[in-house]
């Protein structure tokens, strides 16, 4: 678990400041609720770019008679589903259309979900379903917005300086008093070769 | 080559403490004595970030742990604070738990999940989901990739291997001339050329012995990082021109 607040105090010496008093002083070019913002966008870039935030989602009640259901808002993909402990396949529509002409009226025990027969973010049960049940999903979902007092991310240790890196970024490349694009640059370059171990180790993203 | 390093190690001849390679760091940055412009919580946060970095490269700090799942999935944070990935996982007789992937387990069985067996199997997923297939669930060990321990006290010493010690000194100059931008900081990527030397050396031994030992992951190939472009737009005769390396025209 790493925690965005201890990346701040990390920082704050490279970003020209004292301490966290003197980054939080009137009128810095740089604030510290700026800096959890950038690692809120760093940490919702690596949520497609890696298969980092993998989770075991049950949040999805299934209703007989309904076929489409509204992914979780914090859903990027999902890699697995099932109706209970009853496997979904996941099938693009196309199949479903050679499978059954009329697939969108068909009832029955659930045994295929699609993620493109309903409209973006929503998942499409086939057969209609003909009992209820929990639908229970493997899927990649992006964490909590990162905000003071709301820091953490579920993310191992070594993370914490790829987090320090892109809020180094962002905080240089800002346009202000501070500005350091070649600096920024190579804070980019760094975060990305952190990326490319996330990767390496956790799976690449959507 | 392992039992070398090992007793190397265990000797702990060239284990060099915290307040060592804080000094080092500070005299070549021109700051002997009391550190003034480099003070020392940055050239301690320098050293831990360094360390960090090297066990991300290279894989090369791992701890075992007995683990008995509650459920079919786990976030392993949750188990161990200092996970980083599975190496491998056995169970109470000592055989092996298979790594598989989704689409293995739904070919194995559909219902996995849900399947009242031993576990035999497990899923590795994002940076700490363990799913295992069989909920009979006992006693597992698990071998996984351990984050380093924070350097704190004076007399800390690396968990690295000691050989590799004076990397962390070299990484640490580099990261504290951060501060003062590109011209200054452009001398110091030879600095961090040389600690990826280093984790490169190191990464390649651990990525050998993990495949001796049929362990689950390797570290990453060096191949993958390509360090002409650190230098982003500084000045190109600052460029490293170590191994491993590609200098721009």
């Amino acid at each position: 678990m790493i925690d965005a607040a201890d990346c701040i105090t990390d920082i704050t010496y490279r970003l020209g400041f004292q301490d966290a008093d003197d980054l939080d002083a009137t009128g810095t070019w740089v604030t510290s609720t700026e800096l959890y913002e950038f690692a809120d966008e760093a940490v919702q870039r690596l949520a497609y770019l890696a298969g980092a935030f993998i989770t075991y989602d049950s949040s999805i009640t299934v209703s007989e008679g309904t076929a489409v259901y509204d992914e979780p808002a914090a859903n990027v993909y999902t890699l697995a589903a099932w109706l209970g402990t009853a496997n979904l396949r996941l099938t693009p529509v196309r199949e479903l259309w050679a499978l059954d002409a009329t697939w969108s009226a068909t009832s029955g025990a659930s045994t295929r979900a699609s993620l493109d027969a309903g409209s973006i973010g929503t998942i499409t049960l086939y057969p209609n379903p003909s009992a209820g049940g929990t639908l229970n999903q493997i899927a990649e979902e992006y964490p909590c917005t990162i905000a003071l007092d709301a820091s953490t991310v579920q993310l191992p240790i070594p993370l914490q300086d790829w987090l320090s890196y892109r809020m180094l970024e962002a905080a240089r490349r800002k346009e202000s008093d501070g500005t350091q694009t070649e600096m920024a640059d190579h804070y980019e370059q760094r975060a990305a070769t952190y990326e490319e171990i996330v990767q390496h180790l956790y799976g690449v993203g959507a | 080559m392992w039992a070398r390093r090992s007793s190397r190690l265990h000797r702990g001849r060239n284990n060099v403490q915290l307040s060592v390679m804080v000094t080092r760091v500070s005299q070549r940055l021109n700051e002997a004595g009391t550190p003034v412009y480099y003070p020392k919580a940055e050239l301690v946060a320098a050293l831990n970030e360094a360390q960090r970095y090297f066990v991300l490269l290279t894989l090369g700090l791992e701890n075992s742990i007995s683990w008995t799942p509650e459920a079919t999935f786990t976030h392993m944070l949750s188990v161990a604070s200092d996970w980083i990935c599975p190496l491998r996982i056995t169970d109470s007789t000592g055989a092996k738990v298979r790594p598989a992937t989704l689409a293995e387990l739904a070919a194995l069985n559909p219902s996995w999940i849900s399947s009242d067996t031993a576990i035999t199997r497990y899923l590795s997923l994002g940076a700490d989901f363990i799913g295992v297939y069989g909920q009979s669930f006992a006693a597992l060990t698990v071998t996984y990739v351990q984050a380093p321990a924070a350097l704190v006290d004076d007399t800390d010493v690396p968990a690295i291997p000691a050989e590799y010690h004076a990397a962390l000194v070299s990484y640490a100059i580099y990261r504290c001339r951060m501060v003062e931008g590109a011209q200054e900081f452009s001398k110091t990527i030879p600095y961090h050329d040389r600690f990826m030397d280093a984790a490169k050396q190191y990464a390649g031994f651990v990525r050998s012995r993990n495949k001796g030992a049929r362990y689950d992951k390797c570290p990453p190939e060096d191949e993958f990082f390509d360090r002409s472009k650190l230098a982003g737009t500084m000045p190109v005769n600052l460029l490293p021109q170590g191994d491993g390396t590609v200098t721009p025209q």
